[in-house]
């Protein structure tokens, strides 16, 4: 019952072409390619393949070690075991493959299972590549550079710095609840995480309040303007892009 | 909650994603309007403890878990406008920035967890201050129906687009059973926290809580809006159960031999527009459409009476 799931610097500071390339690139072309997988149609081999390859290219070009890489794909077990539940359970006009045990197999389900494999698992590799190549100053940069609102991007990179401090004291937090005979039992072990998320919340607000005014008073005027470094355009990443939506306009248009 | 790349089709994925964003632009602009200095600092307080608390998995039943989905609390103490924007944040940074929901699916992710929350949550502790008075324990009683509601229905927001462009074909009774019966478990805890930490706040700093303060004259679009969506989600669970067998009268009719085609054609035949080919969708469409045909049969007829 604490936090763990998330690990927050998830950026590598790996020396890979991705991490150059612009922000605003990277966002964008990321989101091309996941959107182009995800409406991608799984009947057609040739298209699962050419995508399979493009993302595996990408995870390549960034330089992750493979063993964070499977560490971080754990987020995606939930849905695996959904998944691999689908063939027992979904079915249309009773489309039986085989039968096990008297625990029937359908077609239409093992169909099912292998789109979600396919696009959840290339989908979370995209994100996963996109995390671990862009720190989230950079994320927040190329968002602002995409025309974001500026009252988002203020909000987004309070929040974002934020997110630290309060996992930080929500481990003191828990430390002293649990030198204090803290059980971690049923609902009522809700009422002091609450109690002390809230005073958390006051805690941080008014030590927001004072960041806020110091910033106020040192010539803040409600847009934050971030250092860039310099930034090269990498043609393998922009072919992987453009390869990706090619093979999807090539399926819906024929 | 947070639903992967490819669970859902294409152009459900696009719909969900446009209503999100003319909705949370919407809120933009308005909120450039209303923005004192300070609150910006709140909601990026508010936006990171969401984010914080939607990490803590409490267990719920035996081998459940869940987590907070925090638009009612977003709602409750920033207001309807901030708290959409409040908890859009944490959607978008979860997806972006830690791979947590599928890039594709942010637009569904973003309506399920954000819009639908927390204009649930706001119609909710709005109608419940106007029903039992602006006192303390109306405020905290509120925010646990509020947190609760916000959930259920956001898992029925899920069932809704499941049902229209879901890419698996699992049955959609069971699975708005599981999902319902689930998130109702799930929103008490909701429901106890939302309750807990607005009772804390009341007590220590009660100038930060929204709807303790007086209210805009701009949250009654958002009351409404929020009523619209309230109404095709509850239609979402009761359109199932709506029977296409003929009903009493119908079927004296038909034993008698007059049949329908004589009269009037109707628009709703038999509650389902045609050329739809999804049963589910013309069905809520056409309840829809006869509520705000009622609806507006019923102000035009106040009206009249009232020139008289």
């Amino acid at each position: 019952m604490y936090p763990t799931s998330h690990e927050h610097h998830l950026s590598l500071h790996k020396n890979s072409q991705l991490n150059d390339v612009k922000p605003q690139h990277k966002v964008l072309g990321c989101f091309l390619i996941v959107l182009s997988v995800a409406f991608s149609n799984v009947q057609n081999i040739f298209q699962i393949l050419s995508h399979i390859v493009i993302v595996m290219y990408i995870l390549y070009l960034s330089k992750i070690p493979l063993k964070t890489y499977l560490k971080r794909l754990t987020l995606d077990i939930p849905f695996i075991l959904f998944a691999l539940f689908l063939p027992f359970l979904s079915s249309e006009n009773n489309d039986k493959v085989f039968e096990i045990f008297s625990l029937n197999i359908y077609q239409t389900g093992l169909n099912d299972m292998l789109t979600i494999l396919f696009k959840a698992t290339l989908g979370l590799t995209i994100g996963i590549v996109l995390t671990a190549v862009t720190s989230s100053m950079e994320i927040i940069y190329g968002l602002q550079k995409l025309k974001v609102p500026n009252i988002l991007i203020a909000i987004m990179s309070f929040t974002i710095r934020y997110i630290d401090v309060f996992i930080d004291e929500f481990k003191r937090v828990r430390i002293s609840m649990k030198s204090r005979g803290y059980l971690e039992k049923g609902l009522k072990s809700l009422i002091p995480i609450a109690f002390a998320s809230g005073a958390m919340l006051i805690r941080g607000y008014e030590r927001g309040e004072r960041v806020y005014l110091s910033m106020i008073s040192r010539g803040f005027q409600g847009t934050i303007e971030f250092k860039s470094r310099s930034y090269k355009t990498s043609y393998k990443f922009s072919l992987c892009v453009v390869s990706s939506l090619v093979i999807l306009g090539i399926d819906k248009l024929l | 909650m947070h639903v992967p790349d490819g669970f859902i089709n294409a152009p459900v994925s696009a719909a969900s994603g446009l209503i999100s964003l003319a909705t949370i632009w919407a809120y933009i602009r308005n909120a450039k309007n209303l923005v004192a200095d300070r609150l910006i600092a709140l909601t990026g307080m508010m936006s990171a403890l969401i984010f914080v608390l939607q990490m803590i998995n409490f267990p719920i039943a035996a081998g459940t878990s869940g987590h907070l989905l925090g638009g009612a609390l977003a709602v409750v103490v920033l207001g309807p406008s901030l708290g959409i924007i409040c908890i859009s944040i944490v959607v978008v940074i979860q997806s972006l920035l830690f791979a947590d929901g599928g890039l594709s699916a942010l637009g569904v992710n973003l309506l399920n967890m954000a819009v639908v929350t927390s204009l649930i949550g706001w119609i909710t502790i709005s109608t419940w201050k106007k029903l039992f008075g602006e006192s303390y324990s109306s405020t905290i009683s509120g925010s646990f129906i509020a947190g609760l509601l916000s959930v259920v229905f956001s898992s029925i927001a899920f069932v809704l687009e499941y049902s229209l462009g879901g890419t698996v074909a699992v049955p959609l009774g069971s699975v708005l059973i599981a999902m319902v019966s689930s998130h109702l478990l799930i929103g008490i805890g909701e429901g106890i926290i939302t309750a807990l930490i607005v009772s804390l706040l009341l007590r220590v700093r009660s100038d930060l809580v929204y709807v303790n303060k007086n209210t805009d004259k701009s949250n009654k679009v958002t009351s409404f809006y929020g009523l619209f969506i309230l109404l095709i989600l509850v239609l979402t669970l009761i359109t199932p159960y709506a029977s296409s067998s003929p009903d009493g009268l119908e079927s004296v009719a038909e034993s008698f031999g007059f049949n329908e085609d004589t009269g009037v054609v109707l628009f709703l035949e038999d509650y389902g527009i045609e050329n739809i080919n999804n049963n589910f969708l013309s069905t809520v469409l056409s309840a829809v459409l006869g509520i705000v045909v009622i609806v507006g049969l019923f102000n035009i007829f106040i009206k009249v009476k009232n020139r008289n």
